[in-house]
């Protein structure tokens, strides 16, 4: 009778680590000649719930989004869902995770992540 | 034979709900820009919310309008790509975006709100009064 018992809280861990629907936002990484730029498409995420971290060379991006709509509004149709924006990119060792710059500005959040300064080019001058 | 009318308005009421994922919603066209631009519907008592996707437009670029019960939102995601920059990946779609939103019920065209924030616009539209709950108070002798 102790079986069925464990299975019913592992299941409820489970459950309750998934209760909102993650998605992957888009994203456009370009390179320019300082570093690399990283856009991501997070509608509805406040500053207040966005997180933005780097752990052993991957970055990691998480943010949770929310509509402001009265309580008394019922869905009738709908395209997308309110959830939460998660995504992690494994980061080349040639960038510099410490001087990584973020800004969230309409639902789009821009990482700019320099090159180290051992890796950036430099030109050199022949004389 | 009623009971195969039933089936037959669910059948075609589940085909429309597929056709508008298919062809985006309320038989609605899209610009060929690109950007999806998603839109989800709300009711309540006394207004309708549309809520509409849009992570990076211009704030200024945004125009609405509304003719009958249908919505009209255009407006534009700038590309956040300098020229000339060495592109990795591109999932994101800018360009001009337009999308139409057929409103359920009769509205009231004056009370119309629009608001951006965080990448999602919010437009609020009231109700005509005649589509508005109404209590009516029932006096007992």
């Amino acid at each position: 009778m102790d079986a069925p018992k464990k299975k019913e809280v592992e299941r409820a861990e489970v459950e309750r680590t998934v209760d909102k629907p993650h998605f992957s936002p888009y994203v456009e990484i370009y390179e320019s000649g300082d570093g690399l730029h990283l856009s991501a498409e997070m509608p509805g995420v406040a500053k207040e719930s966005l997180e933005v971290s780097v752990d052993k060379g991957i970055l990691s991006i998480r943010g949770e989004s929310r509509l402001s709509l009265p309580e008394s509004a019922k869905p009738i149709y709908s395209e997308f869902e309110e959830g939460v924006f998660y995504r992690a990119f494994d980061l080349a060792e040639d960038l510099d995770p410490e001087k990584i710059e973020a800004k969230l500005e309409n639902g789009m959040l821009t990482l700019a992540i320099p090159k180290s300064e051992r890796a950036r080019s430099r030109k050199i001058e022949i004389r | 034979m009623n009971f195969n009318l039933f089936n037959l308005l669910r059948d075609l009421s589940e085909m429309k709900g597929e056709m508008n994922r298919l062809f985006g919603s309320f038989g609605s066209m899209r610009d060929r820009s690109g950007v999806s631009a998603a839109v989800n519907l709300y009711e309540s008592p006394e207004q309708y919310f549309v809520v509409m996707q849009a992570p990076g437009a211009g704030k200024d670029r945004f125009e609405v309008s509304l003719k009958g019960q249908s919505l009209v939102v255009k407006g534009e995601v700038p590309s956040s790509m300098p020229e000339g920059a060495d592109l990795h990946r591109c999932e994101r779609s800018c360009g001009e975006f337009q999308r139409f939103v057929e409103l359920p019920g009769l509205v009231n065209p004056s009370k119309v709100d629009a608001s951006f924030r965080d990448g999602l616009l919010t437009i609020s539209v009231d109700k005509a009064e005649e589509q508005k709950p109404k209590q009516i108070k029932v006096q007992i002798a």
